[in-house]
């Protein structure tokens, strides 16, 4: 009974926030601040050149995560395959740090992407001045070495991965090379997969939708924007088509 | 956490084997075997009798469900 009240409460105290954040949301759409918003939100991300503090940004978190990773390779580098043998820990410390140097490495190679398809994107748009070639180049390559340097230490913490779990090696460069890796999984490892697989599924739902509202807001106190709001729910649509796809399957005769 | 209880790690520490020498045997992970050890994870009916298989014993004497069952 405690429990019922306490999932009731729980619900109408979400109900009444979500009451609140609409009604904020109407009163700053519909107010004089809200039809003159892009005059007051003034954020301009500059020094000397536009936009030159987020691509210091990024190039300070490549540092960074570079660092990390290169740190994580060297201190692992030396451990001795197997992890452990007689570990009864579930992920000693070893596993523990391959595990996260795994995903270091992928976060520098996604922020190298951005960095450097950002930089492209802005020398090719109108928003450019020609006085600003020489920043635009600066990034341009600087974006361009950092993915080509983070590829590279991906591919050195996949290589370190493959030296301690030879039997479940990744083919970094292979065309079906994910595949291949699922198919090495023992039954618990691929119900890891699925249920983080799962987690992604539903983490990307709220991240679209809270996308879409995001350039919804941004159409109303800037410019009208349809595209990313067009592309976020293009990415929805196939997402949810691959779920069901996937979930279907059973249903097939073989 | 899972339904299951198991005896795999007493079986283990019976037979002198590690957590990777049993993963070899029946062709798993460590980490499934530190998983099912555990209660985090209960093996499939395959696996089950892999184990079996390799401490010579009969899938019942190694997993029980918690609480026992309804039948009997």
């Amino acid at each position: 009974m405690a429990k019922n009240m306490s999932k009731t409460m729980k619900n109408t105290l979400y109900m009444l926030a979500y009451l609140l954040g609409g009604g904020i949301f109407g009163f700053l759409i519909a107010s004089d601040w809200g039809q003159n918003a892009s005059s007051s939100l003034r954020f301009d991300p500059s020094i000397y050149y536009k936009y030159d503090l987020p691509f210091a940004l990024a190039a300070l978190i490549i540092i960074v995560l570079s660092g990390l990773t290169l740190f994580g390779l060297n201190r692992l580098k030396n451990v001795p395959v197997p992890l452990d043998d007689w570990a009864e820990e579930l992920g000693n410390k070893e596993e523990y740090a391959l595990s996260k140097l795994l995903m270091v490495s992928a976060f520098n190679h996604i922020v190298a992407m951005i960095w450097m398809l950002t930089a492209i994107a802005y020398s090719a748009s109108s928003v450019s001045a020609p006085s600003e070639v020489p920043f635009i180049l600066v990034n341009i390559f600087a974006g361009t070495a950092a993915v080509l340097v983070s590829t590279f230490l991906q591919f050195r913490s996949v290589q370190l991965y493959n030296k301690h779990f030879s039997e479940r090696s990744l083919d970094y460069f292979g065309k079906n090379g994910q595949k291949e890796f699922f198919d090495k999984l023992d039954e618990a490892e691929k119900f890891t997969v699925y249920r983080s697989a799962f987690t992604a599924y539903k983490a990307v739902n709220i991240a679209l939708v809270s996308g879409m509202i995001v350039f919804v807001l941004y159409s109303v106190f800037f410019t009208f924007s349809p595209l990313p709001i067009v592309v976020l729910g293009i990415i929805w649509m196939i997402q949810q088509a691959s779920y069901y796809y996937e979930a279907s399957k059973v249903y097939r005769n073989k | 956490m899972s339904e299951l209880t198991n005896r795999v790690r007493e079986l283990r520490a019976r037979d002198r084997l590690s957590q990777g020498d049993l993963a070899a045997q029946i062709g798993a992970s460590r980490q499934t075997i530190a998983l099912i050890e555990r209660g985090d994870y209960s093996p499939s009916i395959v696996l089950a009798l892999k184990i079996a298989a390799v401490f010579e014993v009969s899938v019942e004497e190694i997993f029980a469900l918690k609480g026992g069952t309804d039948n009997g």
